[in-house]
């Protein structure tokens, strides 16, 4: 029986049993009552004062989000090159190097332009 | 197969243990602990020096009501505290504690391990936007901007150990650092590359961003509490948050077994002598981990708080440049020497 | 038998949370759905034993690309006035499986037309990490560097459209 079918039998059960269980035994325990007040969001008593939690977000956050996804598959495409790169030898080395490369010119071109610069 | 199936199940029936056991009294030494750096007592009123705290903790949340506020949508406010804690129990699975003891040696595990953590992220943009609760939503905006800036220098730095080792089996990295302290990864001193000067530098970017990673001060901008309530736990009550504590601590665990694995050389005692009590046991490696999770508190309790900018700015414009040029020169010092 | 079980049981999964996404009213609820189509389509091909595929498929789609999604969702901040109303909702639906039904029967045909190909759990080795890693850089070479340009393009696309409204101003 392989690792991997073992892991992948682990999130089956967790994603058909185990959480399910976990939910409905949040909600089985303990004492169960309501009223206005309480099903009130938690905000220190100020909820209308503030507006309502329905604001906007800067887009730099959005913006931060594209850039985690660009980052995260190129990081996750250097795995598989850290892994053979005593076969691949000075010429796999030399690919990476143009990668990493274009790379940081997206950087320094973001930084240029003042996405990272908060106000 | 039924014998391997039944110890899968014991496997993860330990895991749990260990993650709920972790995670319970962890809560009690981050107490503990604050209560001495602020030199005041800490918990003390229940057993000794408060050792029953944990447990009497844990009847209270259990037995409370888990209150949902009204007019969010129930599904996904429920949902957000078990994806908070389900992702880093099944990445337990892939730690090797010792040569033996561990459930399932996967050999791409690094990568188990942050795929996993990617998937326990994602709980805090659910709880936040689950709460309606604008406190909540402005934290879990932060908290995941943080973790995915951080994520990035981790994946990357996290390369120059697999140059290294040649490997992204936990087990086989760990291996590759038996026989003394000085073989241990965070020296750099490995046959393959001579002295590779960068190593600790690896090791500062990685432990700075297991820090951040489990939303620890001086990074916890998610969960300032002057200006956020609680962060994007403020909703939750009784099982809810007690499952967000749970995986917040369990995460806590697995940066430091990841730290241990990766730079401490895992379950190598740091004298390789037959002599030395319990050579290559894993109680070295309960050792290290605890190690690093005093630090982690050390650090909590001792550095104020930073801003998001700063902190957002600190990965973006200094750790993901700094971990490029690291990976890049850790490969030329691989193929030159 | 296991393995059998298992990927029923996951592509039952992914269906149903496909299904969750066109069929939940809230993005949101979309979302988490898709979710559960994203983690069991990862253990799909943990199944098929490609390791580095099941990693990134959670790294990835999982983790930075449902960020995206779920702060997109709470940027737009939806609220149940914005929704459309779906008057005719299942009536659409019958007529989609009107128009859907002779597409299907046609792919069941082609499905037949197929050679009846022995599938096997090829060696250990397949879809390991070092093993993609030295078809990617060897015979991929062009395609994977060029993929490097098409995410540069994307990175300065993005701050060009998100940066707009600030040149105006």
């Amino acid at each position: 029986m392989s690792v991997e079918l073992l892991l992948s039998a682990f999130i089956f059960i967790f994603l058909c049993f185990a959480i399910p269980t976990v939910m409905l035994m949040m909600v089985v325990f303990g004492p169960r009552s309501g009223g206005k007040a309480k099903n009130e969001p938690y905000e220190s008593g100020i909820k209308h004062v503030v507006g309502m939690a329905d604001q906007k977000f800067s887009v730099k956050f959005y913006l931060l989000a594209i850039l985690f996804l660009i980052f995260d598959i190129e990081a996750v495409f250097m795995y598989p090159w850290a892994v053979s790169l005593r076969e691949l030898g000075v010429f796999g080395f030399l690919e990476m190097v143009v990668f990493i490369l274009l790379l940081l010119t997206g950087l320094i071109y973001i930084i240029k332009k003042g996405v990272l610069n908060w106000r | 197969m039924s014998l391997t199936l039944l110890n899968a199940a014991v496997a993860v029936f330990i895991a749990i243990c260990f993650v709920g056991l972790n995670a319970a009294y962890l809560v009690w030494c981050e107490r503990k602990g604050a209560g001495f750096y602020q030199r005041r007592p800490g918990p003390m009123e229940n057993g000794p020096w408060g050792l029953l705290q944990p447990p009497i903790d844990g009847v209270k949340l259990m037995t409370k009501q888990l209150l949902i506020p009204g007019g969010v949508d129930k599904a996904i406010f429920m949902v957000a505290p078990v994806l908070a804690m389900f992702p880093a129990l099944i990445s337990f699975v892939t730690i090797p504690f010792s040569k033996n003891i561990v459930a399932h040696p996967i050999n791409v595990g690094v990568l188990m391990i942050f795929a996993f953590a990617a998937l326990g992220g994602m709980s805090l943009l659910v709880a936040g936007w689950g709460s309606r609760n604008k406190y909540a939503m402005i934290s879990s905006v932060r908290a995941v901007s943080q973790t995915v800036a951080y994520e990035i220098p981790m994946l990357i730095t996290t390369i120059t150990i697999v140059l290294v080792s040649g490997s992204l089996n936990l087990s086989e990295i760990a291996a590759s650092q038996l026989g003394g302290f000085w073989k241990w990864n965070i020296w750099g001193f490995q046959e393959a590359v001579g002295y590779n000067i960068l190593m600790p530098i690896s090791f500062l970017i990685i432990f700075v961003c297991a820090v951040a990673e489990t939303n620890r001060a001086p990074f916890d901008l998610g969960e300032a509490e002057s200006e956020l309530v609680a962060g994007f736990h403020t909703e939750y009550s009784s099982m809810g948050f007690g499952l967000f504590f749970m995986g917040e601590y369990a995460n806590i665990v697995i940066g430091a077994c990841l730290v241990t694995i990766l730079f401490l050389g895992g379950w190598s005692s740091p004298v390789p002598l037959g002599f030395f009590p319990f050579t290559d046991h894993v109680g070295w490696f309960l050792l290290k981990i605890y190690m690093i999770i005093f630090v982690f508190i050390w650090i909590r309790w001792t550095f104020p708080r930073t801003t998001i900018y700063g902190l957002l700015n600190l990965s973006w414009k200094y750790l993901i440049p700094i971990s490029l040029f690291n990976l890049l020169l850790t490969a030329a010092l691989l193929k030159v020497f | 038998m296991t393995e059998t079980l298992l990927f029923y049981g996951f592509g039952l999964l992914s269906i149903l949370g496909a299904l969750g996404l066109i069929l939940f009213k809230h993005p949101m609820n979309g979302a988490m759905s898709f979710v559960i189509t994203l983690i069991s389509l990862a253990c799909l091909y943990a199944l098929l034993s490609a390791k580095l595929i099941f990693a990134i498929q959670l790294i990835v789609y999982a983790g930075a690309i449902m960020s995206l999604i779920l702060f997109i969702i709470m940027f737009l901040n939806i609220g149940e006035s914005d929704l459309p109303e779906e008057r005719g909702r299942w009536f659409y639906l019958a007529g989609g499986i009107v128009a859907i039904g002779p597409i299907a029967i046609l792919m069941q045909r082609a499905f037949k037309t197929l050679p009846p190909g022995e599938t096997a759990i090829v060696g250990d080795g397949f879809g390991g990490v070092q093993e993609v890693g030295m078809v990617l850089f060897t015979d991929w070479l062009l395609p994977f560097e060029i993929v490097s340009i098409l995410l540069l393009v994307a990175l300065v696309g993005a701050v060009v459209l998100a940066g707009k409204r600030e040149v105006s101003e």
